[in-house]
């Protein structure tokens, strides 16, 4: 998503209102025009009805998430051809109406679309999002399992919005004049969960963290002056508490940044028993009269995570509008004043909603925990060996994890810091260097005595003629600091060595903003300054895969069970 | 509503839909508008029928040549609230 400036952060919380209301206006988001810059998207649609009202009604949903649809539109086709496809799109979106293929029953219909699916991942690496108009939520959930083998292939709950809207999902009177039965609340509806959810859920890297402000954001009130007792807890404010007292489970840190008493604060989440809400969701916390940027920083600093991947919740726009100049790049959302506003900003904020939740994400916020613990025990134990042993550090490798891949991926595109290449890989991409002879792809999982880490570690190996490079390596920020990185690549290394067998080995790399830990490793590895802004080095200093005593190390066969 | 208010409300909705400023008493006939294709032509009326709270029937749809059809159209409705086609398929 775009950077874009402080005056636009307030537009933005103007916007609000509308694009988040139960009814969005239609000509209201028609006169919302964004006056800051727009990443371009690409978004093929496979058709068999139409789809321009519903790009129309996108459009502004879709420039507060900083972006704007170019679309690239087939032929409407039942069949689905997929032979015309010349330029590369960022996902590709099946938008079918059901009811035009009545010859063929839900399990046919599954069967056959999904051998489409199958065909069209066969050319295309980038998402697909399939939207069937008119099929029953049973169906939907067949397909989602009978694609599941698919890369990066999202099925999207239609049903749920027809459920939502029952008689007003559908208008006959559109079909001759708009070639599509879809009435106008559906259009809408489903417009903002495109805009918002289905394509920034497969497209965007996610938001990590969601940074609250307290008075009038969690409550109605100022605790300094309304007392713990005498803030108002509205059935608004339940509802919103509740949303986010879920995000944690969904990987999701939550922090606190308030200006406020720490004391004050830290009772009233002890004292008020009806809050959803409690102190231990929030994995960083910042109260007191410090400027709310610095907070944010020093949030991002605890969480370990860029302040971009951040959502900055505060009810005064003047507050989001200066931490937006001083961060550029950081999300903010409005916290109006009826909250229910508030929450389905959120609910619907671009990058916080994700197509998947797994093991890796419910492990986020403890694992953050245990690195406090693991900290504070590597500033008492005296030697290497100690700290390893005391910590019972166990590293697991997979070579070409298949069931892992959206993990995997997901890692490349979410790594900030420690990412060589920053080639952000897609699923299907790395579902090819899976299944390919001269490309191997390394996984890592790290438990210890304190937390299980889950999958942390990617590496992507191609062969080079007769020699090796890596093509792309990342390491989870949960997992550094570690003392392990390099065991872990040397490790990693070995076992891409087994499949391909190289002679030297090199590593592409490039400079971002951020990654400057990864460019540092490959300085040591390499034995030279990295002066350009990318390229591919040998390394020299590698050496025999380490072991530290008090780690073990083992292989998984066949990848990781993350259930 | 008066008729000035009406007048402007359906100018406003126009010419936020093709994307061009108009006046008002401003003549606009579909075939001569080379944006007013079919698909603009149904976002406009669906952006009429939410704005002013009525719906057209098919046969109107079909009907509206011009703006100032629009705005008789419109105006009728307002008069004479009529039935969604929902409401007229529970009546049947």
């Amino acid at each position: 998503m775009s950077e874009r400036g402080a005056g636009a952060d307030l537009t933005r919380a103007e916007w609000q209102t509308e694009l988040f209301s139960e009814c969005p206006r239609l000509w209201e988001l028609l006169k919302l025009q964004a006056g800051w810059p727009l990443k371009t998207i690409i978004l093929r649609v496979h058709r068999n009805h139409a789809f321009e009202l519903v790009a129309t009604m996108m459009a502004s949903y879709a420039a507060f998430g900083g972006w704007a649809a170019q679309f690239i539109y087939s032929d409407y086709s039942d069949a689905l051809d997929f032979s015309k496809m010349s330029r590369a799109a960022d996902a590709e979106l099946i938008w079918l109406d059901r009811l035009r293929y009545e010859g063929l029953d839900d399990l046919e219909m599954v069967r056959w679309l999904s051998l489409r699916l199958s065909q069209l991942r066969g050319v295309s690496t980038a998402p697909i999002i399939v939207m069937l108009s008119f099929a029953s939520s049973s169906m939907e959930l067949d397909l989602q399992r009978a694609v599941d083998g698919i890369a990066a292939c999202y099925i999207a709950g239609m049903s749920e919005t027809a459920q939502k809207l029952g008689d007003d999902f559908f208008d006959t009177r559109l079909e001759s004049l708009g070639g599509t039965k879809l009435s106008r609340s559906a259009l809408t509806d489903v417009a903002r969960e495109i805009a918002c959810k289905w394509v920034p859920g497969a497209v965007f890297p996610p938001i990590k963290a969601v940074a609250l402000d307290l008075d009038n954001t969690l409550y109605s009130g100022v605790l300094g002056e309304d007392g713990r007792e005498g803030i108002d807890l509205t059935p608004g404010h339940k509802e919103l508490q509740g949303y986010l007292h879920g995000l944690p489970k969904r990987g999701v840190f939550l922090a606190l940044v308030s200006r406020n008493q720490r004391r004050d604060v830290e009772e009233l989440f002890t004292v008020r028993e009806d809050f959803p809400i409690s102190w231990t969701d929030f994995s960083a916390t910042r109260i007191g009269w410090t400027d709310k940027a610095d907070s944010l920083l020093e949030i991002s600093r605890q969480l370990r995570i860029s302040f971009d991947a951040i959502l900055y919740v505060d009810d005064n726009p003047g507050e989001l509008a200066s931490v937006a100049m001083r961060l550029p790049g950081l999300q903010t959302l409005h916290a109006r004043p009826d909250p229910f506003e508030t929450l389905r900003g959120l609910e619907y904020y671009p990058g916080l909603w994700r197509w998947r939740y797994g093991k890796d994400d419910r492990l986020r916020t403890h694992d953050l925990k245990a690195s406090q613990a693991r900290s504070a025990l590597l500033a008492e134990t005296v030697s290497e060996e100690d700290y390893f042993s005391l910590l019972n550090v166990h590293l697991q490798l997979a070579l070409d994890p298949m069931s892992r891949l959206a993990r995997l991926s997901e890692l490349s595109r979410k790594t900030n810091q420690f990412n060589v290449a920053l080639g952000r890989i897609p699923e299907a991409q790395m579902a090819r260097y899976m299944s390919s002879c001269d490309s191997a792809v390394v996984g890592a999982y790290l438990k210890d005595r304190l937390s299980d880490s889950g999958l942390i570690f990617m590496m992507v190996v191609k062969r080079l003629g007769k020699d090796l490079a890596i093509e792309e390596l990342c390491i989870s920020c949960r997992a550094l600091g570690r003392q392990l990185e390099a065991v872990m690549i040397g490790q990693a290394l070995a076992l891409a060595q087994r499949k391909l067998k190289g002679r030297r080995v090199y590593c592409r790399w490039r400079k971002g903003p951020r990654n400057q830990p990864a460019l540092e490793w490959l300085e040591k590895a390499s034995g030279q300054p990295l002066e350009s802004s990318e390229g591919l080095c040998a390394l020299k200093f590698l050496g025999p895969p380490v072991r530290p005593p008090g780690v073990t190390v083992s292989l998984l066969e066949g990848g990781y069970d993350a259930k | 509503m008066t008729q000035n208010e009406l007048e402007r409300m359906v100018v406003e909705t126009f010419s936020l839909v093709m994307k061009r400023s108009l006046g008002l008493g401003e003549e606009v006939l579909r075939f001569r508008e080379a944006a007013w294709t079919s698909l603009k032509h149904v976002e406009l009326i669906l952006a009429l029928e939410q704005k002013f709270d009525f719906q057209f029937t098919e046969e109107e749809m079909v009907e509206l040549k011009s703006l100032s059809d629009i705005r008789d159209k419109v105006a009728k409705h307002l008069l004479q609230p009529t039935r969604s086609p929902h409401e007229r398929t529970l009546a049947r």
